[in-house]
C-alpha cells in the first residue's frame, strides 16, 4: 500500500519545489520514514540529520538520496539538493518513485535560474508521468518567464485538467489560475484575469497571493467592494 | 597518452567554442566591457568595518558619485568611504579621484581639501547653492555632510547650510519638490544602530547570523528644502513624508513619476513596503506606493529592496522601475502603466527567476552594446558570511549579472561572456555609470564592501557601429542647473527612445547627469524632446552624430 504524504504547498511564488505528492512507500528503514514525516512538516532539517545518517551507511540508499533532496529543496538550499537527486538519477533500478527525482531536480534549478536544465528535469518526468500536473505548471513557469504567454497558458490548462475535481489539490488549482491571470494582465485582458483570480481565490480563499492580485485587478477595473474584500482577505491571510 | 589526452582537451575545446561562439578573440560581441582597475593610476580600497562582518553597520558598503569638480569636462570619482566599529567617526577617509584621461586618475583628495573621516554611505551630486558648481551630500552614519565645491576645492558647510541628520544615513538625492529651481535634499535613513550595544546575533535560515533589520527600530527619512542660496530647512513633517511609519530606507530616485510637472519621490525600504510620495504641488506629498502597486510586488510581498534602476523598458516614455533584492527571492520589474499604476511583470522581461541566489545591489539600465535598447547591470554579494550555496542558498561573494535586451525581453549573458569580470565573484555593493573617458559610451565604477573600487572601461562606441548621442541639460533659470529631474526623449526615425536625468542612483550613488543614446542605422534628422523638472517641455535638433550637445533654456 502506497502511503502518500502531501508536502505543504508553497505558495504562489512556487520557491523551493512543487506541491508534489511524495510517496512514501516503507523503506525498510524506519529513519527514512521518520525523515519524510519531519520533511511533511516543514522540518526538514531534522530530516536532513537522519538521512546523513542513514547515507553514511548506505551511500546508494536510493529513497533516502531523494527524500534528502527535497529535505534540502524545503530548507531553501536547492544548490545543496541538486548532488543528492543527480546521485539518486546515477543509480541503477532505483524505487518506483525515483522518477520523481527529476521532478524535484526541475524546481532546484528552476530556482537557482538554471532555466533550460529545468526544462529538461520537468520534460523527462513528463515522459515518466504524462499526467504529471505539476511537472506542466513548472514548466508553464518556465514558458513565463520566458515570454512564451500562448504555450505558458497551455500548461497551466493541461495542470488544471489533470487535477480537476482532486479536492486535495485544490491549492496547487489555485495556482494554476493565478499564473493564467499573470497570463492575462500581461495581454491587458483585465476582466479575464479577474474571472481567473476569482476561482483561484474560490479554490483555496487563504492564498494570499492570489487575494493580493484580486485586490489589484479589481482596483484596475473600478470595481471597488470586490477590491477592498480581496485587500482585507490579502491582510487576513498573508504572513506576518 | 599524453597526445590522446591534448586531443580530448582540444575536442573539448571545439566543443566549447561550438556552444559559445566566442572564442575568436578579434570577433568579440559587442557587450563587452574590460575591468581596468588595474591600469587606473589609483588604488582605493572601500573600508566597511570588519572583514568578515559581525554587525548590519558592516554590511552596506559604501557608495561612488561621478562628478566634474573641477569643471574640465571630464568625470571625476568621490568615494565616501566607511569606517569601523571602535571608531565610526575616523575611518580612512573619503577620496577623491581626478580624472586625466584616458582612464587615467590620480588622488585628488588632499588637494580638493577633503578631510571627511565619518562613517559615510550614499552621496548625491548637485549644485546646492547654485554657484554652478557640483557639490557632494552624503549620508553617514552620525551627522550628513555637505560639501560646498568652491572651484576645485570643497568646504564642509553642514553646519550652516542646516545640514547634519544624525540617523544612519543611507542614500541621499537632489530633487526640486517645489519647482522653484533650486535642489532640495531627501535622505533615507535606516535603523537605530549603537555600536557600542550591538543587538544579539539572529538566526536566517537555521544559521546564527548578525542581527537585523528585522528587531532594530526603522527611522523616518528627512526632506530638507533649500532656502535659495544652499542652506536648507526640514520640511520632513509639513512636506507629509512623515505620515508615513519610520521606515527602514536604503535607497532613492527621484523624477517627476506621473508627468504632472512636479517631482516625485520613490523610497525603496528594506524588508517593509516601498514609498512612492507623489507630489501634490505646494511642497506636500502624499504616499501612494500601496494604491500604484509600486509598495509590493505581485504576489503582495514587501521585498528587501536595496538597488533602483530606472528605465523604459516597454516604451511608453514613462519610468520603469527595477528594484534588487535578497536572495531566496527575485528582483522585480515595476512597469510603469499610466503614471499612476505599476505592475509587476518582472517573469515576461525574464529578470525573475535567475536573481533566485542572488542579494542584489547597484542596478542600473544602460545601453552598455549600442545596439539602441538599455541592457540592465546588476551588482551582487550577499551580506552574511555565513553565505554558502549548501547553507543559505547563496555565496558570500557573487558573480554580477548582466541583462542583454532582445526584443520584448531581457537575456541573461553568460558568466564571463561580457568580459572576465562577469564571471568572477564580488562582495559588490554600489556602482556609478557614465562615459569616463569621453568615447561616447557608457563605462561603470562598481564598489566591493572592504574591496577595491572596480573600473570597467566600454567601448562599445568604438565597435559596435553604432550611431550615438549624449545630452547634457544646462537650466540657468536656478540652481538646477543639470536639470536633475528632467526627461530626455530622442526621436530617430520611427524609434523613440527616452531617459531620465534623475535624483539618486543604482545604490547609495550618483552616475552622470546626462542622457546617451545608441542609434543604430541613425536617420540625417532626428530630434531631442524634453521634459524639465518643471514639466516645461522644450524641443532641439539633433545637430549630429556621435557627438554630446547640451540643450539649455
Amino acid at each position: 500500500m502506497v502511503a502518500l504524504v502531501v508536502l505543504a504547498p508553497i505558495g504562489c511564488g512556487e520557491h523551493a519545489g512543487s506541491t508534489a505528492p511524495l510517496p512514501a512507500k516503507d523503506s525498510g528503514d524506519p529513519r527514512v520514514d521518520r525523515a519524510l514525516e519531519l520533511i511533511a512538516a516543514s522540518r526538514p532539517d531534522e530530516a536532513n540529520v537522519l538521512l546523513e545518517e542513514v547515507l553514511d551507511g548506505s551511500p546508494r540508499d536510493a529513497r533516502a538520496l531523494l527524500y534528502a533532496g527535497v529535505a534540502q529543496q524545503r530548507a531553501q538550499r536547492p544548490a545543496a539538493a541538486i548532488p543528492y537527486f543527480e546521485r539518486a538519477l546515477a543509480l541503477e533500478g532505483g524505487p518506483p518513485e525515483i522518477d520523481q527525482v527529476h521532478h524535484f531536480l526541475g524546481w532546484s534549478l528552476l530556482d537557482l535560474g538554471r532555466l533550460e536544465e529545468a526544462r529538461r528535469a520537468f520534460e523527462r518526468h513528463l515522459e515518466l508521468r504524462p499526467d504529471a500536473a505539476d511537472s506542466h505548471f513548472a514548466i508553464g513557469r518556465i514558458d513565463l518567464e520566458e515570454g512564451a504567454l500562448d504555450a505558458a497558458a497551455v500548461r497551466f490548462r493541461r495542470a488544471i485538467e489533470l487535477d480537476a475535481g482532486n479536492p486535495r489539490r485544490r491549492s496547487q488549482l489555485a495556482k494554476c489560475h493565478v499564473r493564467l491571470a499573470d497570463v492575462a494582465l500581461l495581454r491587458d485582458r483585465l476582466d479575464e484575469a479577474l474571472e481567473e483570480l476569482q476561482r483561484a481565490v474560490e479554490l483555496d480563499p487563504r492564498m494570499h497571493q492570489a487575494q493580493y492580485r484580486l485586490h489589484r485587478v479589481a482596483t484596475r477595473l473600478g470595481r471597488e467592494r470586490e477590491a477592498a474584500d480581496a485587500l482585507a482577505a490579502y491582510e487576513r491571510w498573508r504572513p506576518r | 597518452m599524453r597526445g590522446a589526452l591534448a586531443a580530448m582537451l582540444l575536442a573539448g575545446v571545439a566543443l566549447a567554442c561550438a556552444t559559445w561562439t566566442s572564442c575568436d578573440a578579434t570577433a568579440r560581441p559587442a557587450l563587452h566591457l574590460e575591468d581596468v582597475t588595474g591600469t587606473i593610476g589609483v588604488g582605493v580600497t572601500v573600508v566597511s568595518g570588519r572583514a568578515p562582518s559581525s554587525e548590519i553597520l558592516e554590511v552596506k558598503g559604501g557608495g561612488v558619485a561621478l562628478i566634474d569638480f573641477d569643471s574640465d569636462g571630464d568625470l571625476d570619482v568621490f568615494v565616501p568611504n566607511g569606517a569601523t566599529l571602535d571608531d565610526p567617526e575616523s575611518g580612512p577617509g573619503a577620496r577623491l579621484l581626478e580624472n586625466l584621461g584616458g582612464l587615467r586618475f590620480r588622488d585628488a583628495t588632499e588637494a580638493a581639501g577633503i578631510r571627511l573621516r565619518r562613517w559615510s554611505f550614499g552621496v548625491a551630486v548637485g549644485d546646492a547653492d547654485g554657484d554652478g558648481l557640483d557639490d557632494l551630500a552624503i549620508a553617514c552614519f552620525g551627522p550628513d555632510v555637505l560639501l560646498r565645491n568652491a572651484g576645485g576645492r570643497f568646504e564642509d558647510v553642514s553646519a550652516d547650510a542646516g545640514i547634519g541628520s544624525p540617523a544612519w544615513g543611507t542614500s541621499c538625492a537632489f530633487v526640486d519638490i517645489d519647482s522653484d529651481g533650486d535642489l532640495d535634499l531627501y535622505t533615507t535613513n535606516f535603523v537605530e544602530f549603537d555600536p557600542r550595544r550591538p543587538p544579539p546575533r539572529g538566526r536566517y535560515m537555521g544559521v546564527e547570523v548578525m542581527a537585523g533589520p528585522a528587531g532594530l527600530a526603522p527611522v523616518h527619512d528627512v526632506l530638507l528644502e533649500n532656502l535659495g542660496d544652499g542652506r536648507f530647512r526640514d520640511v520632513s513633517e509639513s512636506s507629509g513624508c512623515r505620515a508615513v511609519p519610520p521606515s527602514t530606507g536604503l535607497n532613492v530616485v527621484t523624477l517627476d513619476i506621473d508627468g504632472d510637472g512636479r517631482q516625485d519621490i520613490f523610497v525603496a525600504n528594506d524588508s517593509m513596503p516601498n514609498f512612492l510620495f507623489r507630489n501634490l504641488g505646494g511642497g506636500r506629498f502624499e504616499e501612494i506606493g500601496a494604491r500604484a502597486g509600486l509598495a509590493l510586488n505581485a504576489d503582495g510581498a514587501a521585498q528587501a529592496s536595496m538597488g533602483i534602476a530606472v528605465g523604459d523598458v516597454d516604451g511608453n516614455g514613462l519610468a520603469d522601475f527595477f528594484t534588487t533584492n535578497f536572495s531566496s527571492d527575485t528582483n522585480t520589474l515595476h512597469v510603469n502603466l499610466d503614471g499612476a499604476t505599476f505592475e509587476d511583470r518582472t517573469a515576461p522581461y525574464g529578470l525573475g527567476i535567475a536573481s533566485g541566489p542572488f542579494v542584489g545591489w547597484a542596478s542600473a539600465f544602460a545601453d552598455l552594446d549600442h545596439d539602441g535598447d538599455e541592457d540592465l547591470l546588476v551588482f551582487n554579494g550577499h551580506v552574511y558570511p555565513e553565505a554558502a550555496s549548501g547553507l543559505l542558498d547563496a555565496e558570500y561573494e557573487e558573480r554580477p549579472l548582466l541583462f542583454e535586451r532582445r526584443g520584448p525581453r531581457f537575456e541573461l549573458a553568460r558568466p564571463g561572456s561580457a568580459g572576465a569580470w562577469l564571471g568572477a565573484r564580488y562582495r559588490a555593493r554600489s556602482a556609478a555609470l557614465g562615459d569616463l573617458d569621453g568615447d561616447g559610451d557608457v563605462d561603470v565604477v562598481f564598489t566591493e564592501l572592504n574591496g577595491p573600487l572596480h573600473v570597467l572601461r566600454n567601448d562599445a562606441a568604438s565597435r559596435a557601429g553604432s550611431a550615438w548621442l549624449i545630452v547634457d541639460l544646462e537650466d540657468r533659470t536656478g540652481g538646477n542647473r543639470r536639470g536633475i529631474g528632467s526627461r530626455v526623449t530622442l526621436i530617430a526615425g520611427e524609434r523613440r527612445q527616452t531617459r531620465w536625468i534623475h535624483g539618486g542612483g543604482p545604490f547609495q550613488s550618483a552616475s552622470w547627469q546626462a542622457a546617451h543614446f545608441a542609434v543604430p542605422n541613425p536617420p540625417a534628422e532626428a530630434t531631442i524632446e524634453i521634459a524639465w523638472p518643471d514639466g516645461k517641455p522644450q524641443s532641439a535638433r539633433v545637430t549630429g552624430w556621435n557627438s554630446r550637445m547640451t540643450v539649455s533654456r
